[in-house]
């Protein structure tokens, strides 16, 4: 799957840049062929669609409704679209239509990446900070025992009531508290990272949503204006 | 959150709205010369049924056309204008005409339609060298100016046979040119471009007949 992914991606921006150069054309995106190939990009795209359906209305997360098949769709149909498009982008539904369904699938691999990235990182810490967490817990009786450690103006009076074995544990007992300190800071750091891209998941549905609309706009103006193949 | 979602929907429902209205919208391309000067899509277009023979027709009637050969009457055979006419194409202005050569008879005379700029000096299968997609040549490459042998290629266009042609040369260049071999292009003409001469003080390195 995941070659699948890397592989269209690859595609998509082949066909996105390559085309200007190799494949423009005035007529193609009209033609029997082109419309064929735009038809099949549109159903591609409205595929999409399955997972967040899934995911809201059926409530089927994880492995019964994976990602992969959204992504895959969500590059394979805008290649296809790229391809019908022939590169020109005369009428300004065509390129408001154009325009969106870039962004769109920029912005999915963008969340795609980084959510993802930071998702794993913020999983990792979380695991860490718990493991020193509970072996704070199991050593936290011999804080009583390193007050002297802990507070140098003391420590002078009381010095040589500390051993040297003594000292080597408080240093390492405070060596993890600031591991735990830093850990949470930079665990409240991705938590924030994290809610951010949930902000960016609604941005990526609210651009689908115009998408989908120019999609279907650009159909019913097709339609309306007549298909040039049909006599 | 839900607020932002159906504002989200009633914008890009406004939106497409707007966009469905505003015919200019919809334009896939500038029109030809032909027809710029008209504003209204409908003139043109009937609503979900497109672009018909009979809407062309409301203004262009077709002429009496048996005097041409069955295999030139192209509009006959496909019996549909938008078949070779297409419009909003934008570049080249005012070429709607879109003629598919693969339709045409193998034996169809390209000099039916095309002028020989060669008059006849390489006969008339034009498809051997030139093929039917384009008029250029692939990797032909102009011999050097120098070689001096026009004349294998290239006739002497019509224009240089008349009299009055050669008279006003003479009166600018103030020289006598009637014994100038008409087919010795490359004593004005540079290989660059046909109307591309050779000036005046670029002649005095060309040796002329006194």
């Amino acid at each position: 799957m995941e070659k699948n992914i890397n592989g269209l991606l690859a595609v998509f921006f082949v066909v996105l840049t390559a085309g200007f150069l190799f494949h423009r054309s005035g007529t193609f995106a009209g033609s029997l062929t082109g419309h064929f190939i735009g038809i099949a990009g549109a159903i591609m795209m409205f595929m999409t669609l399955i997972y967040p359906f899934k995911k809201r209305v059926l409530g089927r997360r994880g492995r019964k409704n994976p990602l992969g098949t959204h992504i895959l769709y969500g590059l394979a149909g805008p290649s296809l679209v790229v391809i019908h498009s022939a590169q020109k982008l005369d009428s300004l539904i065509g390129q408001m239509t154009f325009l969106a369904m870039v962004i769109v699938v920029l912005s999915g691999i963008v969340g795609r990446y980084l959510f993802r990235s930071v998702n794993r990182t913020l999983k990792d810490q979380k695991k860490e900070l718990e493991v020193l967490r509970s072996t704070f817990e199991k050593r936290r009786e011999e804080i009583a025992a390193c007050e002297a450690f802990f507070h140098p103006e003391r420590a002078e009076e009381e010095s040589e009531a500390i051993d040297a074995e003594q000292r080597d544990r408080c240093a390492r007992l405070l060596e993890l508290a600031r591991s735990i300190s830093e850990l949470e800071y930079a665990t409240s750091f991705f938590d924030s990272t994290k809610s951010m891209f949930s902000k960016w998941m609604r941005v990526h549905h609210v651009l689908t949503l115009f998408l989908f609309s120019f999609v279907l706009l650009h159909v019913l103006t097709v339609l309306y204006y007549g298909l040039r193949w049909l006599p | 959150m839900k607020a932002a979602y159906i504002i989200a929907v009633a914008a890009s429902v406004a939106l497409c709205v707007w966009l469905f209205l505003y015919e200019e919208a919809a334009k896939p391309g500038d029109l030809s010369v032909f027809h710029e000067e008209i504003d209204q899509c409908n003139l043109c277009h009937r609503p979900w049924r497109g672009v018909s023979d009979d809407m062309c027709l409301q203004c262009h009637s077709f002429t009496d056309v048996s005097f041409l050969t069955p295999e030139i009457r192209f509009y006959e055979a496909e019996d549909y204008c938008l078949k070779c006419h297409v419009e909003h194409r934008g570049v080249p202005p005012g070429d709607i005409s879109r003629m598919d050569h693969t339709l045409l008879n193998g034996r169809l005379m390209c000099t039916r339609c095309h002028t020989d700029v060669h008059s006849g000096l390489f006969d008339s299968d034009c498809r051997e060298c030139h093929g039917i997609k384009t008029w250029d040549i692939p990797g032909f490459r102009h011999p050097p100016q120098d070689e001096r042998q026009c004349r294998l290629c290239h006739a002497v266009p019509f224009s240089h046979e008349d009299t009055g042609f050669w008279k006003k040369i003479e009166m600018t260049h103030e020289r006598k040119w009637q014994d100038i071999e008409r087919k010795d292009c490359w004593r004005c003409h540079t290989t660059r471009n046909w109307r591309h001469l050779i000036m005046a003080h670029e002649l005095e390195k060309v040796s002329l007949p006194e």
